[in-house]
């Protein structure tokens, strides 16, 4: 760690662009998440199925490989977004995936009655999925989206091959100085478990709150 | 000796997606050097390694490091699979990894053990000093500069290469002649290479963008992600060649001498690289490896060897 | 009966499950006030009939109308039919991340448009008068069965229904329990609500009906009122029913 207080400023402002990333992805993977789960459990076929293509292509393709099309082959298309905000959003649609899975089995876990009482007091689908379903089924994945966030967090060191100036890309810079890749690696690794510690801790406490009695 | 141009590539990080390019510019390196074990090599490099010197038995120091490469029978190498013209991976043939630093590579191997006999480990993402301090590989070949910092953790042999970085711009660009034109301008550069530091020191207020592998850097190029890629000259130099969106402008504006990296303390080891290196530059190998490889993309001269021992660290 | 003014009526319903003919052609008219009790062995249908009326099973054939309006097939004019169709579940279906009070007031809020206080102050009323208004802000799980399921009725009142559904309401409670929501459910009778009740327990089918059926095999066997269906059955089947039932 003594290497990474030598460059401290650089390191938490790579720091910070990783938390910011973390978290304008984290809340837009799981707002795209849900959606795409309310639309996995439509009554509409066509949503349903464009939901699981959605599913499918980013869970089977690599994140790098998202990252260097969107960076590289979208100004082809002549869009040419800058780097940071790109990374953001090519997390966000790619984690959503995971959230969207993680949210469908919180759905499985909603006993059908709920929806059948819901109906039955003359909810329609919506406001029986917004109302009933999604919130009983989100209080049942809470740890399984914290583990997606997690991921979410690693993940971000991916956006250094694509030239954002992160957390990993700034540790690669400190060690071509300093040249005590242990020492440094190790330091950096401490930090991410840091915020690995936190976000378990965090889904630990919001799902002790939000638990439902059964 | 200041028209010696090099090159250094590394791409620690991942770059699938675009290997196959980097790949295809390697290609015209017309060195044939063979690589992993036993591999079978062809053309000119053939020649070079059946003249290539062998050490007295009387060099072999009991109990050295030489010693117990020869008795293991192979050395062990950290060079990269993805640096054109330095030490790059034939993507037809795993076995045949060519460039200057992976023939200079065999050249040791033979010099030590009397046949080309060398086990690549790729040095991922800035591991050179841990694979050495922990014995993984008895020798750093990773166009690696010697820095007084570096030579805290490490020894290096040599100065066996010397290059300098330079910029390349938009083939329409005009503004841009040197680095004295990169003062607030975004410069990408290579992830872990030397311009990653070089260019905040020369030129405080440019942006740095850094990306894993060359054609990347390229391609942000030419699509406008930087005003400028700082690299080094024979990279260049041999992206010039095959992409006239690009251009290399003005001359290289530092000087980067690289090491042998080796295990901190080693004299004994040091020493007697450093006398190989004397001996191959002296008989001209060193000459017909730089011809093989770097020579291929520079219309110059073989430059001038550099010193042992020239630099702080060395 | 007279169905130029029946709260509830079908007519020629079929239904099946798979090779299964679950509803035989059963037609059924239900005045306004009036309290049907269906009643007939496991599996004769009855629980799949009183589900029709409001659609959480579709029907293959027939025709359902509820106060003279045909009961749409789906969408928005479905929900509002719903609405307005009571349902009691057996196993209460009360929501699980909400409180009773929120369970009360959700549907009224969200479907009727109600504001959040007159939602809550009708309630409130509502809880009060199933005798479980001190369990207003509990959640579901702390309560025992029986408060759950007046806590159902009470959600099932609160949308103003014309006609109330009871699919076994009984069946999933602890004996001791069963007591307390059919008092609830007869108090419910007597003051004119229009109920369509399927159930077991023939003392509140004696006690509260204006009209039992009989069903088995997806078919209405018999219906007449409680006494002469119970002193005097007209049919085998229902005779052997009743004789089953009554002497355990």
């Amino acid at each position: 760690m003594n290497v990474l207080i030598d460059h401290l400023g650089d390191v938490l402002g790579a720091l910070g662009t990783t938390l910011v990333m973390f978290l304008i992805a984290g809340v837009g993977s799981i707002v795209i998440g849900v959606l795409v789960t309310v639309a996995r459990v439509s009554p509409i076929p066509l949503l349903r199925w464009v939901a699981f293509a959605y599913v499918q292509f980013f869970i089977n393709v690599p994140l790098l490989a998202l990252l260097v099309l969107a960076v590289f082959a979208l100004p082809d298309a002549g869009i040419i977004a800058p780097l940071e905000p790109t990374a953001i959003v090519v997390l966000a649609v790619y984690e959503a995936a995971y959230v969207a899975e993680a949210v469908r089995s919180g759905v499985n876990t909603v006993a059908v009655g709920q929806l059948e009482a819901a109906r039955a007091l003359g909810f329609n689908q919506l406001q029986s999925l917004r109302l009933i379903v999604v919130p009983q089924a989100l209080r049942a994945v809470v740890q399984p989206i914290g583990n997606v966030m997690i991921a979410l967090v690693m993940n971000t060191a991916l956006a250094a091959a694509v030239g954002v100036v992160e957390l990993t890309s700034e540790v690669n810079k400190v060690n071509l100085i300093e040249a005590q890749p242990i020492a440094i690696f190790a330091g950096a690794g401490v930090i991410y478990m840091a915020i690995a510690l936190v976000i378990g801790l965090a889904a630990g406490w919001v799902e002790r709150r939000v638990a439902i009695v059964r | 000796m200041f028209t010696s141009t090099s090159n250094r590539w590394r791409a620690p990080l991942v770059a699938a997606v675009f290997t196959t390019v980097a790949l295809a510019a390697a290609g015209c390196s017309s060195s044939g050097s063979t690589g992993v074990p036993t591999a079978a090599s062809s053309g000119s490099s053939d020649a070079l390694y059946k003249d290539a010197i062998v050490a007295k038995a009387a060099d072999i120091l009991p109990g050295s490091t030489m010693a117990a490469i020869k008795k293991r029978g192979k050395l062990i190498v950290a060079e990269a699979l993805d640096a054109p013209l330095l030490s790059q991976q034939d993507p037809s043939n795993p076995d045949s990894v060519t460039g200057f630093d992976a023939d200079l590579a065999k050249l040791l191997a033979i010099y030590i053990l009397g046949k080309p006999n060398v086990e690549i480990v790729p040095p991922a993402s800035e591991t050179r000093e841990a694979l050495l301090a922990n014995g993984t590989v008895d020798v750093v070949f990773n166009t690696y500069t010697i820095t007084t910092q570096r030579a805290a953790q490490v020894d290096f042999a040599g100065p066996y290469f010397e290059s300098g970085l330079a910029v390349a711009v938009k083939s329409d660009n005009t503004d841009i002649k040197s680095i004295d034109d990169l003062g607030g301008k975004t410069v990408i550069v290579g992830a872990n290479t030397p311009a990653v530091t070089t260019v905040p020191e020369k030129q405080p207020t440019a942006k740095i963008v850094s990306f894993g592998t060359d054609p990347e850097a390229v391609l942000a190029l030419t699509q406008g992600r930087g005003d400028a890629y700082v690299q080094d000259q024979t990279l260049l130099a041999s992206d010039a060649l095959t992409n006239k969106a690009m251009k290399v402008v003005g001359q290289p504006f530092t000087k980067e001498a690289y090491g042998i990296g080796l295990k901190l303390g080693d004299s004994d080891f040091k020493k007697f690289i450093n006398n190989w290196l004397v001996k191959i530059q002296k008989n001209g190998t060193w000459g017909k490896v730089w011809k093989a490889s770097l020579g291929t993309v520079v219309q110059s001269d073989i430059p001038t060897p550099p010193a042992i021992g020239s630099v702080p660290g060395s | 009966m007279n169905s130029v003014n029946a709260m509830v009526s079908l007519a020629g319903v079929n239904k099946h499950f798979g090779d299964l003919h679950v509803l035989k052609d059963v037609s059924l008219t239900v005045a306004p006030q009036e309290v049907v009790v269906i009643v007939g062995p496991s599996g004769s249908g009855k629980s799949t009939l009183c589900r029709t009326i409001n659609r959480l099973e579709p029907i293959d054939s027939g025709d359902i109308s509820i106060d003279g309006e045909a009961l749409p097939v789906e969408g928005a004019a479905l929900a509002r039919h719903r609405a307005d169709v009571g349902m009691v579940f057996q196993s209460f279906n009360l929501f699980a991340h909400k409180t009773i009070l929120e369970n009360v007031t959700l549907a009224p809020r969200k479907v009727r448009g109600v504001s959040r206080k007159d939602a809550e102050a009708e309630a409130m009323v509502l809880l009060e008068r199933v005798g479980i208004g001190e369990k207003a802000r509990q959640f579901p799980a702390e309560l025992s069965g029986g408060q759950q399921q007046r806590a159902a009725i009470a959600r099932a009142l609160a949308m103003k229904p014309k006609v109330m559904l009871f699919d076994e309401p009984t069946s999933a409670l602890d004996p001791e329990m069963v007591s307390e929501v059919l008092d609830v459910m007869v108090s419910l009778a007597a003051e004119g609500m229009t109920m369509i009740v399927v159930t077991h327990e023939m003392g509140f089918a004696r006690r509260a009906a204006d009209r039992v059926i009989f069903m088995d095999h997806g078919q209405i066997v018999e219906e007449n009122t409680p006494s002469a269906f119970f002193d005097a059955p007209q049919s085998e089947r229902a005779r052997s029913f009743l004789s089953s039932v009554l002497d355990h």
